[in-house]
Order: C-alpha cells, then sequence, then structure tokens
C-alpha cells in the first residue's frame, strides 16, 4: 500500500522567484539539511539523477533518484533505495507563494510493513515540515 | 562572581543549591526524558540573552533540562545564568523560592539589565504562557504571538540573541485547545496576565479546563543551541523590528522543525 503525505507553506516572495529556486536541484539541494547524503550523479534519458535521502534515527530513507521539472514543478521517482515519488509545486498565493511538499512511499512486506508505513508518515510529514521551513526561510531571508 | 559584585535583586541564586540538585537533575533528565542538549558551544564567551520556546504547560520540563546542561558545560562558578519568568512562578509559595534559588528572577527589563551588566545571561521565553499552552498539534510550532520586547532589550543592551530551540516539552501533557477566548472572556488577561486557560489532560488530573502544575508524562527531549544574532551588526542602529522579529521566529521555526525532524516515534525516540 502506498502512503502519501503532504505539506505547505506560504512563502512571501512571488511564485516566480520560488519556482526558480526549487526546480533547480543545484541551488535546492545545498540550502536543504534536511535533505542527506546528496550528490548529482549525472544526467540521462529521464532527467538528472540523483542521490537522495531522509535520515530518521537508524534509518536511511531514499536513495538513487531521476529528477526532472517544469515551470512551477520539482519532481524524482526512485531509482533504487526506498520506493518513493517526491513532488515540490509552486501556487501563486495573493502576493506571495505556496510551497506544497508531496512524498509518497511504499514498503515491501505484510504485516509490519503496513504498521511501519503508517509510522513513517509522522517522520515524512515533520522532515517535510523541516525542509519546508528551510526552503521558506532561505527565499525569505537569505536569497 | 563573588557576592559583593552581585545586586540585590540577583543574590537569590545559591550556587551551593544548585550543586546539590544538579544530580537529582541529571537523574530525571537522564532517565526519565532521555534528553539531549546539543549545540552550547556556539555560545559565545560574553552575556547573551537566550531565546527557547516554551513547552510542556506549567511543568516546563526542558528548561531544567537546559539549566542543567548549562550548569554543568559552563560549571555553577562560571558566567551565571538567571531564567526570567512569570509571576505566577517567582511568587508561588514554596515554589518561588525554590526557583530563585536556581537563578530564576520575575521577568522585568530593568531586572535583565542589572543581570547583563552584572556579567550574566538570560533565558526568556517570549511566547509565555500562551506558548508553554498552546494545543498539542502545534507543538512544533514558534508562537511567540508577535512579542518583540525581547527584541528591544537585546538591542538595547548590545547583547547578542542565542535561540534554543527544544522537542519533547509539549508531549509531557497534552493541551487540547488553547483556551484563549476563555481566558479573555473571564478577564484573566486584565486581572493576572494569562491569556490562556486551555483544556488539557495530565497526570494525575486527567482532563482539566485549568492549567495546573501537572507530572510529566516520560517523553524525549531534545534541545538545540542555534547560532547567536547580533541584532545590531544584523539590522542596525534603528531596526525594523517587524523584519527583526519575523527574522528572528524564522531562524528558530527552521531549528525547532529541523530539531522536530529527528524524532522517529513521537514520545519515545
Amino acid at each position: 500500500m502506498t502512503q502519501t503525505v503532504s505539506v505547505a507553506r506560504r512563502i512571501r516572495r512571488p511564485a516566480e522567484d520560488t519556482s526558480a529556486f526549487i526546480t533547480d536541484m543545484h541551488k535546492l539541494v545545498p540550502a536543504v539539511s534536511t535533505f542527506k547524503r546528496c550528490e548529482f550523479i549525472g544526467d540521462s534519458d529521464e532527467g538528472q539523477v540523483w542521490d537522495v535521502f531522509l535520515q530518521s534515527g537508524t534509518l536511511y530513507l531514499g536513495g538513487r533518484v531521476a529528477a526532472h521539472a517544469d515551470d512551477r514543478r520539482l519532481a524524482w521517482r526512485s531509482m533504487r533505495g526506498t520506493r518513493h515519488r517526491f513532488e515540490a509545486l509552486v501556487e501563486d498565493d495573493r502576493r506571495g507563494s505556496r510551497l506544497i511538499l508531496t512524498l509518497s512511499y511504499s514498503l515491501t512486506g505484510l504485516g509490519t510493513a503496513r504498521l511501519t508505513e503508517l509510522l513513517g508518515r509522522g517522520i515524512v510529514a515533520r522532515n517535510l515540515e523541516a525542509a519546508a521551513e528551510e526552503i521558506r526561510h532561505h527565499l525569505e531571508f537569505e536569497h | 562572581m563573588v557576592e559583593s559584585e552581585i545586586a540585590e535583586q540577583l543574590r537569590g541564586r545559591d550556587e551551593d543549591f544548585i550543586r546539590t540538585v544538579l544530580p537529582t537533575l541529571w537523574l530525571a533528565a537522564t532517565v526519565w526524558f532521555r534528553a539531549e542538549v546539543e549545540g552550547l558551544e556556539n555560545v559565545p564567551d560574553e552575556p547573551v540573552l537566550f531565546v527557547g520556546n516554551h513547552s510542556g504547560g506549567g511543568a516546563t520540563p526542558d528548561t531544567f533540562v537546559f539549566l542543567l546542561a548549562y550548569n554543568t558545560f559552563f560549571t555553577v562558578e562560571g558566567r551565571p545564568l538567571y531564567a526570567l519568568a512569570h509571576d505566577t512562578i517567582t511568587k508561588a509559595p514554596v515554589l518561588g523560592p525554590l526557583t530563585r534559588r536556581l537563578g530564576v528572577v520575575a521577568a522585568a527589563n530593568s531586572l535583565a539589565e542589572t543581570i547583563f551588566d552584572s556579567g550574566g545571561s538570560a533565558l526568556v521565553y517570549p511566547g509565555g504562557d500562551v506558548e508553554a499552552l498552546r494545543p498539542w498539534r502545534n507543538r512544533h510550532k514558534i508562537v511567540f504571538s508577535g512579542r518583540k520586547g525581547f527584541l528591544r532589550l537585546a538591542h538595547r543592551t548590545g547583547v547578542k540573541i542565542v535561540p534554543l530551540v527544544a522537542t519533547g516539552g509539549h508531549d509531557t501533557l497534552f493541551v487540547l485547545n488553547d483556551g484563549r477566548a476563555t481566558a479573555k472572556a473571564l478577564r484573566l488577561d486584565k486581572v493576572a496576565r494569562v491569556k490562556s486557560l486551555p483544556l488539557t489532560l495530565s497526570v494525575p488530573w486527567g482532563l482539566l479546563p485549568l492549567p495546573l502544575p501537572h507530572f510529566p508524562l516520560p517523553a524525549k527531549i531534545r534541545m538545540q543551541v542555534l547560532e547567536p544574532i547580533d541584532l545590531r551588526a544584523r539590522f542596525g542602529d534603528d531596526p525594523n523590528w517587524d523584519y527583526a522579529y519575523d527574522y528572528v521566529t524564522s531562524v528558530m521555526q527552521v531549528g525547532l522543525s529541523t530539531l522536530a525532524s529527528r524524532t522517529v516515534v513521537p514520545m519515545i525516540r
């Protein structure tokens, strides 16, 4: 079963600025400490290939991903490691913008995997919230 | 620091008493709360204003965890730390005199200036009772309610702000609503400077519409001391206070959310 977790934050910067930052992984990744062990591997037919992880205690969630971006959206899907999809979407929000981070993941197994998936929702939500706050702060105060 | 150098109002802090309670604090912090405090090496060797997020209702266990960490990291004889607290703490029978010996003093700007002049550091919780009693669902939110007095104090006295964020303190009881409307309706904000009267679930009271002192649940507590902020260097002699407030609370929100992301299972790890 796949679990999907979303968090949203309002950012006091125009959607164009937020999008330009979000859709460039070479800018985004160094500014977000929540993304651990990140490394650009290279370009492929499926997009940019990166190693990206979230760390939670003894566990590393993530792996190698293929990422692609368009105007207001960055998305990646796992190639190896934890099976997951990620999307960062930027919308207009009055005089600012709204950033929505969504991560879907699934674990392999039966009963304990389902239980771990449910417990993992909290871990993923807290990590996405931390990433969203770092992005917001960077755009509002450090950009 | 010799007794004669300490201002009259600050003489309640008792180094011998602090030394006596440190083992008990250590036992409670380690066994009950599995507490971790990181980043004390970020604190400069000068008087500073620690600014924390306030959690845990009336028990505020993370305050005692920080007193333990500070007094062992910098030693009891080192730069003294005074915690500025609400009148309901400093004037309470039994609790008031006890906490004063730990270095808790009434929250007043003039007293804070005396602390810095005497070479000490101060700890404030701008969010006060409103933040300490915020709903559990907002436990990872900085809630300072627009209070900017701490910024003006740090700027006027020229001390750096050292942000201090903590998680877990708000898992020691469950606050179901903020009760701000109730406090206002009962005029408690005018009469007793009490701005929230929340519905809480705690030991031993169970469900209670009053924030009585409770026995804290054994939640995992994490604290992180962040990099100091020099308001004068960053915002100049005449700061835009709204912008400075937004910046400091934003830095603290990032620190708190990042710390919260280390939570594996709430309360446990």
